[in-house]
Parts: C-alpha cells; structure tokens; sequence
C-alpha cells in the first residue's frame, strides 16, 4: 500500500558503490585508453599513410604499406621462418614437457630436485643465457663442438649454417619452454583422481603405456591444449635469442616476425611498413586467441 | 615406508628398472638444463688462456675467478644496469599495484554500468603483445622528447591488464559477508581495498610481484627500443652492451658477467620457489 | 533499542521476484524469526533492512523513521553472518573494536601511521578497548582476544561474530542463519545462549533460519516465508497447532504432519475408513487435505473419537518415544503417530495386523485443494492481518 514511500531511486549504497566504482575503475581506464586503445587505433592509422617520424605532413595511401609489405621478401622469409620456428619449439617443448612431468610424478623423493632444475631456465634472463649458449655452440671454442669434433661428428657451425640456425634458436627455445610446461602438465596430472587409475588396474589397464593412453592422455586434454595454445603465443614472439645470437644471419635465414619489425620500425624508421607489420602481427595472435576461446568453449562438452 | 597394497602386486626388481630407467632419462633432461648454467659458472673462474685451448675440458686448471668477476665489473658498468633494473622493476611493479588493485576491487565486488566494459577492455588487452602498442608508444615518447628516460622504459608497463585481471579473479573469491560486515561497521570503500582487501591479498600481491619483476629484469624488447645511452640499460640491455664490448676477447669475464645479471633472480628463485612457480605460471590459471 | 517497520518491500534480481510487497512490524524487543526454504526471500530481507542491498519498492522504518536513504552504517543495526564474516587477518580484538573505531574516530585519526599521531586517539582507543573487554568477559572470550580468526574454532568465531555486534550497541540485531555452521550439539547449545543473550540484551533481534526447530524454540515470533511472501507471522505455538496453509503445516513440526486426502459429506470428511466428524463450511464431494499431527492419532482406543485403520510398516525407537510408521491400506498413505514407549508396549502385540488408530479431531487441519485452512479455526487464522500495525 505504501510503495510509492521510497522514490525508487537506488538507496544511498548503491549510488555510493556505483561512485566508489568509477573512482576505483577510472585510473585504470585511462590507462587503458591511452597506453592500449589509442595506441592500436594510431597504429592502425599509421599503416594506411605514409606518415615518417618527424615528419610535419602525411597523406593517406591506402593499402599501399600491406601491399609492399606483402611483396617485401624479408617480411615473407620472416614469417616463414617465424612459422618454422614455431613448428620445432611448439612439439618439442610440449612433448618433453608430457613425458618430464609423467616421469617427476612418479618421483617421491627426488621430485622438488627435478622440478627445480627444469624450471631454472623459465626464470633466468633469456639474454645473459643466450651469450652463453652461443658460446658452448662457437665453432672453434664452444666445449659442445669441441666434444663432438672429438667424439668424430666433424666440425659444425650450428648459428653460421643456413640450414642449422633455426634448429639451434629453437633447441633453446624449447630449453627456456620446457620447465614452463611441465609445471603446468603437472598441475594437470596432480588434478587427475587417483581412483581412475585403480579403476583402469582392475580393468586390465595396468601396463605403463596402456595407463597413458585410456587415462593420462585422455584426462590431460585441456590442459594439452592449453599448453599448445601458450606455446605457441610464447614460440611465435621469438626475439630475444635471435636479437644477442643471429641478427638474422646466416643471409636472413634466422629472420623471424618481431626482428624483422624492430630492424623496419626501430632501426630504419620505415614507419609505415612497420606498422602494417604490427597489424599484422596484432591479427595472428588475435586469431590464436579465437581458436583458443572457441576450442575451450568446445573442450567443455566431454 | 609401509608397503602400499597395490590392486596388482608387482614385482620389486620391475618396479626397480622402471624408476631407474625414469631417473636415467630425467638425469639426462636434467643435464641438458644445467648445461649452460654449470658452463657459465666453470667458464667464470677459467683463466682466460685456457678458455681458447681448451676444448672438451670441463675442470679449470687454475682458479681465475677473482680476475674475471673484477673485469667483469669494472670494465663495464654492470652494477650500475643492475640498479637500473631494480629501480625499473620496482616503479613497474609500483604503478602496476596502485592501478591494479583498485580497479580489480572495482570489477570484482561494485556494481556500475560501465563494469561490462571495462572487463571486456581488459579481457581483450590480456591478447595483446606490447609490441604491438610498442611503435605509437615510441612515436609518443619521441614527440614529447622522453626517449632514453627512466620514464620511457617504464611507462608502457605501468598498466598491466593482466594485473587488472588476476586481482579481479582473486577478489570475485573473498566472501561477500565479509565486505558487508565492513559496510556495516562503517568503513568507506577505500578503507575496506586498505584494511580488508589488501592484507588478505598478499599470497596474490607476491604472485604478481613475482610475474612482473621476472617478466620486467628479463625484458628486452622496449628497453632496446627507448633506451640509446648506457645510463639507462636495464641487465638484459647491459648484457648486450658488454658483450659487443668482449666480443672474442675475454669469455672468463663474459660468462662472469652474466652470472651477475642472472644470479639475482636465481638466488630468489631458489630461496622462494614456491612463489616463483606461482607467480610465473599464473598466466598459465587464466 | 527500537521497533521495526517493513511496509510493501519488493525486490527482483533479474527476472525473479526475490521479495514480493512484504510487510511486517516488529515490537521493540522481540525476538522475530524469519522461517523458510532456502531461496524463500528471507536472508534478502535482513540486507534490505541492513541496507546493503536496495529495494525496489516500499519502506523500512526503524524507531519510526525511515532508513531508506540511509547508509548501512547510519542505520545502526548490527548483523551476524552465516559465515561470521570476520576479517581474517585481524585479532578478536581487533575485529570486536572495528565498529567502534570506524564510528568514533575521524577518518584522519584511522590512517595507519599519521593516526597515531592524532592527540585524542589514544583516549578514544582507550575507551574502545575497556569497551571490547567488557563484551569479550561478558561472552567468555576474553583468553582469545590476541588470536587470529582462523586459530578459533566454530563456536568461539561465532562469539566474535555476535561480540563484534554488540559492541556497537545496535537498535536492531540481524543474524543471518548464525548456527548454520555448527555442529548439532553445539547448535542446540548456542540456542539457549542466544536466547539468554537476547533476554539480558532486551534489543530487537531479527532472526533468519532454515531450521524449523531454531525458529520455534527461540522466537517470539515467528514468520513463516514462501516464495517471497510472508505466509504465516504468528507465535510459535500458532503457527504449530494453527496454520492458516498446508504450506506452513508442513514446514512447521517434526516428524512432519501427516496430510492424508478426504472428500467432504454431509457429515464430515470421509477420510480412508472412516468418516471424521468435522464441519468446514464446504458443499458436498469437495477433495480436502486433512491434516494429522502424530500427536493427534493414538493407538488407545478413545471413545467418540473416530478410527483410522492401519497396517504398521515401521517402527523408530527414540528412547522415551516411539514413531510409528503406519500405511493407510486403501490409498497407501503414510501415517506417524507418536506414542510414549509404555503405550507401544502396552499394544505391541497386537500391531502385526492392522489395527484402529483413534483420531483428535479436535486438532486435525482441513486445507482445501489450493491449500488454504477450511475448518473454522483455520477460517479465522487465515484472516488474521499478518501486519500489525
């Protein structure tokens, strides 16, 4: 009878939340708009002029900085490249990991040891670790090709050979990658009930590979996929490595994404490309971010 | 150890192979990890004639520690890189917490039309690389003339959605109850993120610290983009400025000088593990 | 210390109406409980009257002023949650001072260091301590006042909770179902204590529970909720021996009512067997509920009472009581009735076979098929206000 008492405005704690909220959420925003937002707005902007930093003036041109990006032989053997990359680290660091985790979690005693020596690289600085692999890969001083001159492989040049320099950034790729992965497959495992390996055991499933295949693989899914997607985001920002060990060399055979856009946007200033490159850039890891988003929302139905 | 019954009993010596044969090829990974790690150490303490003779020669024949580990202080300003890099990562991380934490108890616990929004805009930064904000970042700084600046190195890190992210999905789990208690008891908004939110955050406040300092003392994409003077160098930019210093020179003092840089964070890493491997491979909870 | 008025509160979250134009006055003083299923709408209605939660429609009063615009902690009541709700990482005392120190002291006075600077802050602190210490001795918890709350056990939080609510002297106590997370021996002690609490307190308490037992044995009052609405507000006896709905039969008493079918005749309700002399006011060949408290049916064959036949399925032996499970033979309804173990023996060997249970049809509930109360007594109960102006 007396609901027309309150004027159905919002009582006083919710305006004071709603107030308290925009306070809170505001800095953040800003920053947001002007250090993310802005900034992939202007970036988009750049590529379609032919804008030169410290230029005065720039008229727009279109496409005409995709399509010479398009046609630029650097960009295409960096992507290639890139991708190629990817294709030895992604299996390789997601393999290794699997089996690492499988076999430390087993382990009783010894398990803190090993987690703790395969995780070392994930925290270490990439670069003070990067000089140290190309010095145990150097050709003529480095022990790794020493032991194998001496142990009658002949002499090889890993970063100095076309053919070779990939392998080698990746082998270390999947060195910084591997610790990351297995803590993560071991979380995976650990959330693995006890009670369906009893279950596989008294069904007969009691042999090493048959427990993998009808219940670690199986349950491990989700989490499999994760890791893939994670490894593939971190394999396909490769800079570091090729940044202190190659600078692209052997003859452009080690150019991957990220370098050649630092060599074009920041070396040589050549804006315009540079940012259709990050546009580029931008769209493969929003396209691995969809089919991560999309493959979760799948994974959900068994 | 008591015997655990197991639903097939199964032989001592099988269940012997098959943990030795599980530490013969963890031994094995286990190498390859500490491969460099122990060559850097081995190398740092190396006289610098043997470092070219030598060849597959693990044990140095003389202890040259003192002499590369002085080199590799003097002759380039590492210690100066290093606080740098703790000055960098500390105001990162500073700026970081100021912006995160309040905006995480925002979308977390207050209700506000534009809260949708603004969780979108985070969820979709999550996605997006620094190097992609990287070239209109640069173009800015250089406009308002604050390339090579403490500034500059920082300031694309000062928000961190990610930040945003882990303190909004670790207070959407502090009980409700709690926070209407402190309604109730008459504590403001602010006060309740101070005394109520904060203290109880401090396992997730860690975490992140630890992600961001890791992820910020590594860096090297942006500092190598805004930074031309040493002065500024952060370790992975000073490690690159010595290097082309001692290239075929002096490997004893090369190998010395990135144990400096890399011990900070291994020291910390050994003594705090746990945290380390929360902190790193939260990514991996999202 | 103050009276409560709730008049014509509605609330929907989404599409589901929460609260529907609820209305309800509580005396200064009184114990009221708050009954229902869970999702009943009634732990809404103690954060619409705490105010941490807005209306959408209607009034709160306390001590006859509105609170509609007031924050929650103008309002002065104070609220014991089902959880405790106590900051984890502050002491007892800590947590028992907050109130006071968040209402006595300015915000500058609270900052962490420069408040310590504050010249009045130490007396105020002072009073806030002997204040704290006072209630911590009055609920024997004065050896915990240095702990942390996850170093105390469920009864020793739930002290702190209820500590940290008097200390601030509130017109109105809110508890959220605070025994709902004790264990049975030390909820049916905590019963009594709360009751004694509130009789030395002589304060409003506003109380939510599931639990029938709680509502009956604490409360002055109790009102009984259903899907947002108040169904019943009455004392606890009312609500038992006289529900205005089968909904509040049901839900009031343990074991519950026994709700057998019947249709009306001229004479009464034609129940299984039998005919029960009964008028309700309703034309011939009308299906009714009849409503049979265990108390209600005897296995002593009392004169003039009707009979119910019955074949035993059961038995549960309590000790000093016995529940027997009976099903009737025609319809397969169940019946329990509630004997002393001296008439259980008394009749024990005769229970292999069906036997005449006598029925108090003084006290059997009529309920028509939208389960409204149709025997006179629950005619009048029905029409009772259920606000109390």
């Amino acid at each position: 009878m007396t609901a027309a008492t309150l004027s159905v405005s919002r009582n006083s704690q919710m305006r004071a939340e709603a107030i308290a909220g925009y306070a809170f959420a505001m800095p953040a925003l800003f920053l947001i708009l002007i250090l993310l937002i802005l900034p992939i707005i202007v970036v988009f902007m750049i590529s379609l002029t032919d804008y030169q930093l410290g230029a005065l003036t720039w008229s727009w041109v279109g496409l005409a900085n995709y399509a010479e990006m398009m046609a630029d032989k650097a960009f295409l053997r960096s992507l290639a490249n890139t991708f190629i990359y990817v294709a030895i680290v992604v299996p390789g660091s997601v393999g290794f990991a699997l089996i690492i985790a499988i076999l430390v979690q087993e382990r009783t005693k010894s398990k803190a040891i090993y987690q703790t020596i395969f995780f070392l690289p994930v925290t270490t600085t990439l670069i003070a670790m990067s000089v140290v692999w190309h010095f145990l890969l150097n050709p003529s001083l480095g022990p790794v090709t020493s032991l194998a001159r001496a142990l009658g492989f002949g002499d090889f040049d890993v970063f100095g050979d076309p053919d070779l320099v990939l392998v080698g950034l990746a082998v270390i790729g999947i060195w910084q990658l591997v610790g990351f992965n297995m803590i993560l497959f071991l979380a995976g495992l650990t959330a693995i009930p006890r009670d369906l390996y009893d279950a596989a055991d008294i069904d007969g499933a009691d042999g090493v590979w048959d427990r993998f295949a009808r219940v670690t693989w199986p349950m491990l899914g989700p989490t499999t996929l994760f890791v893939v997607v994670t490894s593939t985001i971190t394999a396909f920002r490769v800079f570091d490595t090729v940044a202190v060990i190659t600078r692209g060399n052997p003859m452009g055979r080690s150019d991957v994404l990220l370098f050649t856009l630092y060599k074009v946007g920041f070396q040589d200033f050549n804006i315009g490309p540079a940012s259709a490159m990050t546009i580029a850039f931008l769209v493969f890891v929003l396209v691995v971010a969809l089919a991560q988003a999309f493959l979760i929302d799948r994974r959900t139905h068994y | 150890m008591a015997p655990v019954p197991k639903s097939r009993p199964r032989r001592r010596t099988d269940r012997l192979v098959a943990s030795l044969t599980a530490h013969f090829f963890l031994i094995l990974g286990a190498a390859f990890i500490l491969l460099p790690f122990v060559w850097m150490l081995l190398t740092s303490i190396r006289p610098a004639s043997e470092v070219f003779t030598a060849g597959f020669n693990p044990i140095p024949s003389a202890f040259a520690g003192v002499e590369n580990y002085s080199e590799a202080l003097t002759k380039s300003p590492l210690l100066r890189f290093m606080a740098n890099g703790v000055f960098v990562c500390l105001g990162i991380l500073a700026v970081q917490l100021l912006f995160a934490i309040p905006a995480g108890y925002a979308l977390a616990k207050l209700s506000f039309r534009a809260q949708p929004l603004i969780f979108a805009l985070v969820l979709f930064g999550l996605t997006v690389p620094v190097q992609v904000t990287a070239l209109p970042i640069y173009i800015a700084l250089a406009r308002l003339n604050l390339l090579d600046t403490y500034f500059a190195i920082m300031v694309p890190f000062f928000l961190s959605v990610f930040g945003i992210f882990l303190f909004r999905q670790f207070f959407k789990s502090f009980p409700q109850e709690i926070i209407h208690a402190a309604r109730l008891d008459g504590f403001t908004e602010t006060e309740i993120i101070l005394r109520i939110i904060v203290p109880s955050a401090m396992p997730a406040i860690a975490a992140f610290a630890v992600f961001s300092i890791t992820s910020h003392w590594n860096d090297l994409y942006w500092p190598l983009i805004v930074t031309t003077s040493p002065d500024h160098a952060t370790p992975p930019l000073g490690m690159m400025i010595f290097r082309d210093q001692e290239t075929g020179s002096n490997y004893g003092a090369l190998m010395a000088g990135a144990a400096i840089i890399t011990a900070p964070l291994i020291i910390a890493f050994l003594i705090a593990q746990r945290h380390f491997v929360r902190g790193i491979t939260m990514t991996g909870v999202k | 210390m103050a009276d409560l008025t709730l008049s014509g509160i509605s609330k929907t979250f989404g599409p589901t109406r929460v609260l529907n134009d609820v209305s309800l006055s509580v005396r200064d003083g009184e114990f009221l409980t708050l009954v229902g299923a869970s999702g009943c709408g009634k732990s809404t209605i103690l954060r619409v009257i705490a105010g941490l939660e807005p209306q959408d429609s209607g009034t709160v009063q306390i001590g006859g002023r509105a609170v509609d615009h007031l924050r929650p902690k103008q309002r002065n009541v104070a609220m014991v949650f089902q959880s405790y709700a106590l900051y984890p990482h502050m002491s007892v005392h800590e947590n028992m001072a907050m109130p006071l120190v968040m209402s006595r002291m300015s915000l500058a006075e609270r900052l962490p260091l420069l408040g310590r600077v504050m010249p009045r802050r130490r007396e105020v602190m002072k009073g806030i301590n002997a204040e704290v210490d006072t209630v911590a001795r009055q609920l024997q918890i004065d050896a915990l006042l240095g702990r942390k709350p996850a170093q105390l056990s469920g009864g020793q939080r739930q002290r702190v909770a209820l500590g940290r609510a008097m200390v601030r002297h509130p017109d109105v106590f809110l508890m959220d179902e605070p025994l709902s997370n004790l264990d049975a021996k030390l909820r049916v002690h905590m019963r009594t204590e709360l009751t004694e609490l509130h009789r030395r307190l002589g304060v409003t308490f506003i109380y939510v529970t599931h639990d029938q037992v709680e509502a009956m044995t604490m409360s002055d009052r109790v009102a009984l909720m259903d899907e947002g609405r108040i169904v019943q507000l009455g004392t606890p006896a009312d609500l038992y021996h006289n529900p205005s709905d089968l909904r509040v039969a049901r839900f009031i008493g343990s074991p519950q009512v026994n709700i057998v079918s019947g249709t009306t005749q001229t004479k009464g309700i034609a129940v299984s067997d039998t005919v029960l002399p009964m008028q309700v006011g309703l034309p011939a060949g009308q299906v009714v509920s009849v409503g049979l408290r265990p108390e209600s049916l005897s296995l002593d064959i009392v004169p003039g009472r009707a009979r119910l036949t019955a074949k035993l399925a059961h038995v549960e032996n309590l000790g000093a009581e016995v529940f027997l499970h009976f099903i009737l033979p025609d319809s397969g309804d169940p019946l329990v009735l509630r004997a002393t173990l001296d008439a259980f023996e008394a009749h024990r060997g005769r229970l292999d076979q069906a036997v005449a249970l006598s029925v108090d049809t003084s006290r059997a509930l009529v309920f028509d098929t939208a389960g409204h109360r149709v025997d006179s007594t629950g005619r009048m109960a029905a029409q009772r206000p259920m606000v109390q102006a």
